[in-house]
């Protein structure tokens, strides 16, 4: 039978055959009414990585060359934190009453905008078709290799505020790059190997996506000469974007 | 010392609530006394406030359904593209070419699978939890990660027939092995008020509260006494990423993945159970 008592700890009980359904002391997590919910579109922008370039010159002899060049991407932070393009701004979505501590996150969003592949890979995205519970407001929405893209709604004071962020690695400077990143050799020939370029920290860069490739005679396909060079215009997108809906449900978890 | 909580209500305002009296006195049967505060504006008294029937609860659908996945293995793989000495282009071939050139290896694969962990069928998108190892699943939770690159996410997702997790494998130039993971799916409903129903009644044996918002035969997400099954849900963000990678943290159990060199120490949680 269901009842409603006075416990001896002051406390009051709701049961059913002895079986507690919640009590004072244990109490249901409490939610506010509809019209205190906050509800939306939702837009997640993220956006393209920095990139460079990676160039390689092939000599196998004979007085001819090929080329083959690479957009390579930096490692790099971005986030509320982060200076000029690094800097992804905190946008509020609603403000919730001070009293409550707690929000319950639920998303409806699909990428409307992928990135380019990375190598090989389509990039999948982390966000399933339906309504995604976001407990904490956290949202992990990009994971390879290369890097990892969140976003979370969280509250901010009274705010409730949408944050994103992006992160690439640094894996240090491994690649076997030309001395001099020159690929001319002592004597004034062509040496075959990788050489970098397009901006700082290039040394840097992740090959990510094959830009262009000239087969021999390439007449020559060095990168500093006007006819023959493989370009290395950047020709990705490495930009993602999510769109749908979010509700969110102010509320109060007894501490 | 606990102070003294009340059950009042008042059919007239469609007001009924369990709570801490706010200072001020005043007569117990008028909503507008100082004492009664927290039940006539409740938001603005939330920590006085133990129930109140304009509060949305979640009132379980179902029993908890504990699920055990096979998360299926994923083959290791490798692709070259370049361009050899002969002038060949290659395209993500699997063999790793002979002839000399300069050629990029792809490691890995990807696999999307979308799993479905309960077939409610309601007709409408419930509102729902998915618990793993005692924590409310995270979106894009890392529950495998290998040396080689090897890793596998889940995300939680609720239509309104099914609810489920998706799945991204990874594996690298070496498999993705298989590993079972255990999930507890609740689905939930927050009843409307029976205008029919008074704020306190009985249905036979069962006590309706609130117009029939709660009744005492159901199951609703509340905080837990000690001995009581719980799971822990959290009050902030459960995850960070730097350089590249991701650390998580959830119901006060943090997993880093190798790389990552943030300084993420997790979020205040809290336990609670149906």
């Amino acid at each position: 039978m269901g009842r409603m008592y006075p416990k001896p700890n002051k406390h009051i009980q709701f049961d059913q055959n002895g079986q507690r359904i919640w009590s004072s002391d244990g109490p249901p997590v409490n939610y506010l009414p509809e019209a205190d919910w906050l509800r939306g579109p939702l837009t997640v922008a993220f956006p393209d990585f920095v990139k460079r370039n990676a160039y390689y010159v092939g000599n196998p002899g004979g007085g001819s060359t090929f080329c083959m060049s690479l957009i390579t991407i930096i490692p790099g932070e971005w986030g509320p934190s982060g200076a000029g393009v690094y800097n992804l701004p905190d946008i509020i979505l609603g403000t919730v009453p001070a009293d409550t501590n707690h929000i319950d996150v639920r998303v409806n969003l699909s990428r409307t905008k992928g990135p380019s592949n990375y190598m090989a890979f389509a990039i999948p995205s982390l966000i399933p078709a339906g309504e995604n519970h976001l407990p904490g407001g956290s949202c992990q929405c990009e994971a390879i290799a290369l890097w990892r893209r969140l976003f979370e709604i969280v509250r901010v004071g009274n705010n409730v505020v949408l944050r994103r962020y992006q992160s690439v690695i640094n894996a240090g400077d491994g690649m076997n790059w030309l001395s001099n990143n020159s690929d001319q050799n002592d004597v004034g020939g062509v040496r075959s190997g990788y050489t970098y370029g397009g901006g700082t920290n290039a040394r840097l860069g992740h090959m990510a996506s094959i830009r262009d490739r000239k087969t021999r005679p390439a007449s020559p396909a060095r990168k500093d000469r006007a006819s023959g060079a493989c370009s290395t215009q950047d020709n990705t997108n490495y930009a993602s974007t999510f769109t749908g809906t979010f509700t969110i449900r102010p509320g109060y978890i007894k501490p | 010392m606990v102070a003294d909580n009340f059950f009042r209500g008042w059919p007239q305002h469609n007001i009924t609530a369990i709570f801490q009296e706010a200072p001020g006195g005043g007569n117990t049967r008028d909503i507008n006394s100082p004492r009664n505060a927290p039940a006539k504006t409740p938001k603005s008294h939330l920590s006085r406030v133990f129930w109140h029937s304009s509060f949305f609860q979640f009132e379980l659908v179902a029993p908890v359904l504990t699920k055990v996945v096979t998360h299926t293995a994923l083959a290791g793989k490798q692709r070259w593209s370049g361009i050899d000495l002969n002038n060949n282009l290659i395209n993500n071939v699997t063999t790793k070419p002979t002839v000399l050139g300069a050629f990029i290896e792809s490691r890995g694969d990807v696999r999307v699978t979308d799993i479905v962990l309960m077939t409610h069928n309601l007709g409408y998108v419930p509102l729902y939890f998915i618990a793993h190892a005692g924590r409310v699943l995270c979106n894009g939770l890392n529950i495998q990660s290998l040396a080689s690159g090897q890793m596998r996410t889940v995300s939680a997702f609720a239509t309104s027939s099914v609810i489920g997790i998706r799945e991204t494998a990874i594996s690298a130039d070496v498999a993705l092995p298989a590993i079972s993971k255990t999930y507890e799916v609740m689905a939930f409903r927050s009843p409307a008020a029976n205008a029919g129903k008074a704020m306190w009644s009985f249905d036979g044996d069962a006590m309706l509260l609130g117009r029939g918002i709660v009744d005492s035969r159901k199951e609703y997400v509340r905080s837990v006494l000690s001995s009581e099954s719980s799971f822990d849900i959290d009050l902030g963000r459960t995850m960070d990423i730097k350089n590249g990678r991701t650390r998580y943290s959830s119901g006060g159990i943090v997993t880093t993945e190798p790389d990552y060199n943030g300084s993420f120490a997790g979020s205040p949680y809290k336990a609670i159970g149906v």
